[in-house]
């Protein structure tokens, strides 16, 4: 049975004990991706979607600007709306660049300076550090992802005083951006427990998502069968947005095969990480 | 006796943290140890002493020449430095051989300079394990053999004895006054003052950026006015001696220890009360079984300087 | 001052380490990806009875662009910028600067270094799926030039890029980021700007010296600048080179690396 005591010296009082143990990863580690140099400036600049959509959101929601959704045809439905906010490319890419900047030498730099075992010396299990990490980088994509796409929802029912299409657009604004933010989570994770070189888990992680797409590019362009499309990071996440959304399918094979994909791959994700931890001696 | 380290003024800052402030340094032959708090500076002046970092203000030279972009400096100088830093995919003797042909000799005498400072620091038998296969001991006495492979005339040594085993601290000791006595100057940081008095006498004392002291122990401790030294003898009859010793303006205090049958003198007269002390007791039939000094060390010269 | 014996030595050494390195093993293995495609393509292909694809089709609609878009500008940057920063990493970098050896030999030695064992990974990978995919006529005077052509290309590809991200390496922290922008972000958008945009790109110039046509997108309003001719490109790549290179030596002489919180 591991040995669980409050620290290396004599303890005289009683022990907080926090249910929350892995809430101390989770705070330092918000504070330090923030206090990171260019981090005020990745935000801002994936922020700038929202405010574009929320004009978007604003010009669809009065008859008067009706004109407009004939000469745009993302704002011509809600549904089309927030799918479009939600697996357009700028977006997609910026949620990339979120989970590498947040989440690259989260593990990465615990192996390199050999601090792992410093975390599983303490009363803390391999699953608080692993999700105590995990949380770090899910904070910041669901801060862009979903926080914004409630703010939509919000403003749309302030817009049009309808709250029965805010419900349903509420479950589908929530549902998607956690399972495609668990999915960023998980792979970015995994990679940085791959290796200590930082740099070179940023290259790996770009290499795996932009490989998907040149390899079902090359199936599909060969083949011309619609299938080798859920070879593709992006075209799944793609598919997945207008699956939830209820939207025109990106390719001609089920939505939901694409959802399955992305939590089959988080999974799989999550028990390399955990295989990959299980080698480190404490 | 000849400079071979000359700064002047030297001042470093980081942003707004200072790291040095106008230091004024004079160092020739022998062994010179640094001492100094954390974030006192220590780093700040090897670093400025190495070429890593240039100061803003003043000047550094070593042989009578800038260090700072000076890289034919080091054919004269070997460092040790500080970190735990190794290339992970080769071997001890890869990595020796490396550093050995960078000063530009021989194929010949290049194997056979680093083979004899593998020798130095025991370790031929392991030269053609990785590196990442040795210990924290080996790997800090491999950095050391990297810093005398070129038989320098000046050893810089941040640390040089971390990690190491006594066994190997007693050898390395040894090795740098071996040093010492061919000529060389050797600097020595250390956070552990019994290394330091180990080597020498002659210290730097570093804090917030400043030198708080330069010199021998001895003659900074006498300097320490504030501070009277100690001087505790355990004999048969305490109080006798202490009458006897009474007189001549030579004490500050005297302190009692009865059931160790001790008495501990403060004197601020250090040099005149020994004679006065070695005096009194041939002429008297009191038996002194111990005499000791217990501030007058490094440890206590670094307390009293830095204020703890 | 040059020392070639220095850099000679500082190249040997560290090409040494970087061939047992797992990074290179990654990439001379992720340099066979396009020829698993092709077999793939093909077994599938068999499997259902259907014609073959045409080796020549493939390396230039999908081996080209794989190794000229895309696997080049990544071990580039993966390599180039590591050339110091790994060192400032590992704080290796002390042995190095405390050596008899001027600035400009260790940037030398270290980057040709880098330079070798990147083209080395992406030869390997790239002749290897030239060889499988125009199997038939290999031997042919043409084909071989092609193949050799294609080297060339690859390596002043190779040194032209590295030495761009030599330069953000040795300048700046958060070099990996900026050089993932600058390939994914500029070198990509630029391709399809109107305007003389692309003349500020490597890759524009790349499409000169390759042998086989790099497939590009299409550019807005499907204007596209007149391709320099193949002494122009050339010239123009060394230059940039050599200015990058150039001012990576000159930033290392300049700059304090802190490898530590100093105390």
């Amino acid at each position: 049975m591991p040995i669980r005591e409050g620290g290396y010296y004599n303890w005289e009082g009683t022990l907080n004990k926090s249910k929350i143990k892995w809430f101390p990863i989770f705070t330092n580690g918000i504070r330090a991706v923030y206090k990171k140099r260019f981090s005020k400036l990745l935000f801002a600049t994936t922020s700038s979607l929202f405010f574009i959509f929320l004009i978007a959101l604003y010009v669809s929601s009065k008859p008067e600007l009706k004109i407009w959704t004939k000469l745009v045809q993302m704002i011509s439905s809600d549904a089309l709306l927030f799918r479009t906010y939600y697996t357009n490319g700028f977006l997609v890419f910026m949620s990339a660049m979120i989970s590498v900047f947040a989440g690259s030498e989260l593990i990465s730099n615990d192996l390199k300076h050999k601090s792992i075992s410093l975390y599983l010396a303490r009363p803390l299990s391999k699953l608080d550090y692993i999700t105590g990490k995990f949380s770090i980088i899910l904070f910041y994509l669901l801060m862009f992802t979903l926080v914004p796409g409630i703010l939509l929802v919000i403003f749309k029912v302030i817009f049009t005083g309808d709250f029965s299409a805010g419900i349903a657009l509420l479950a589908k604004s929530i549902i998607f951006p956690v399972v495609i933010s668990l999915f960023w989570s998980s792979l970015m994770l995994m990679l940085s427990s791959l290796s200590e070189n930082g740099r070179f888990v940023k290259i790996i992680f770009f290499v795996a998502f932009f490989m998907s797409q040149m390899i079902a590019g090359m199936f599909w362009g060969i083949f011309r069968n619609d299938n080798f499309m859920y070879i593709s990071i992006e075209k799944n996440i793609q598919q997945f947005g207008s699956f939830v959304f209820g939207t025109k399918l990106e390719f001609s094979a089920p939505g939901w095969i694409s959802g399955a994909i992305l939590l089959g791959l988080t999974a799989v994700f999550l028990l390399v990480l955990s295989y990959r931890l299980k080698k480190v001696e404490v | 006796m000849g400079t071979v380290i000359k700064g002047e003024n030297l001042s470093k800052w980081y942003g707004n943290v200072l790291g040095l402030s106008e230091i004024s340094v004079d160092i020739s032959k022998g062994i010179q140890g640094l001492l100094g708090p954390n974030g006192a500076g220590k780093s700040t002046f090897l670093k400025i002493l190495t070429g890593q970092l240039k100061p803003n203000i003043g000047e550094i030279k070593i042989f009578d020449e800038p260090v700072f972009n000076n890289h034919e400096l080091f054919h004269r100088i070997g460092y040790c430095p500080e970190f735990d830093a190794y290339y992970r995919e080769v071997t001890g003797w890869e990595f020796i051989r490396f550093k050995s042909a960078l000063f530009g000799y021989s194929k010949k005498e290049t194997d056979q300079r680093a083979l004899t400072a593998l020798e130095k620091v025991g370790l031929t038998d392991s030269k053609d394990r990785k590196i990442t296969a040795y210990s924290l001991g080996m790997r800090q006495r491999l950095k050391f053999a990297s810093s005398i492979i070129n038989d320098s005339d000046l050893l810089i040594l941040d640390e040089p004895l971390r990690g190491v085993d006594p066994l190997w601290r007693i050898r390395i000791i040894k090795m740098l006054k071996e040093f010492e006595e061919e000529g060389r100057t050797i600097i020595v940081s250390s956070h552990i003052l019994s290394e330091i008095e180990a080597m020498t006498n002659n210290v730097i004392l570093i804090h917030q950026g400043k030198i708080f002291a330069h010199g021998d122990i001895q003659e900074i401790r006498d300097l320490i006015g504030s501070h009277p030294h100690k001087v505790s003898v355990v004999c048969d009859d305490a109080r006798g001696l202490a009458k006897k010793m009474i007189g001549d303006d030579l004490l500050l205090n005297i302190q009692f220890l009865d059931n160790e049958q001790k008495v501990i003198f403060e004197t601020d007269k250090r040099d005149k009360f020994f004679d006065t002390l070695t005096y009194t007791i041939s002429n008297s039939t009191i038996n002194v079984s111990e005499i000791t000094s217990p501030d007058d060390n490094l440890q206590s010269v670094f307390d009293y300087l830095i204020g703890r | 001052m040059v020392n070639l014996n220095k850099i000679k030595i500082i190249y040997g050494f560290f090409v040494k380490t970087l061939l047992r390195s797992k990074k290179t093993k990654f990439f001379i293995l992720f340099s066979l990806v396009p020829l698993l495609i092709f077999l793939i393509i093909n077994g599938l292909k068999l499997i259902y009875h259907d014609n073959l694809l045409a080796g020549s089709d493939f390396f230039k609609n999908g081996g080209m662009p794989f190794f000229f878009q895309f696997y080049i500008q990544l071990i580039s940057l993966l390599f180039g910028a590591a050339v110091i920063s790994d060192e400032i990493d590992s704080k290796t970098l002390i042995y190095l600067n405390t050596s008899p050896v001027s600035k400009f030999s260790i940037l030398g030695g270290k980057f040709s270094a880098y330079l070798s064992v990147s083209f080395l990974s992406f030869a390997i990978g790239s002749t290897i799926l030239y060889v499988m995919t125009h199997f038939k006529g290999i031997l042919t005077t043409k084909s071989l030039a092609t193949l050799l052509q294609l080297q060339f290309t690859g390596l002043i590809a190779i040194i032209a890029y590295s030495s761009l991200f030599l330069l953000f390496g040795v300048s700046l922290k958060k070099s990996t980021i900026i050089g993932l922008v600058f390939i994914f972000g500029w070198e990509t958008i630029a391709q399809i700007l109107p305007g003389t945009a692309q003349k500020l790109t490597i890759f524009f110039y790349l499409n000169s010296l390759s042998p086989i046509r790099i497939p590009k997108e299409k550019g807005i309003l499907n204007i596209s600048v007149i391709q320099p001719g193949y002494g122009e490109a050339l010239i123009t790549l060394l230059i940039f080179s050599a200015i990058f290179f150039a001012a990576s030596v000159y930033v290392f002489k300049k700059r304090e690396y802190l490898l530590a919180d100093h105390t």
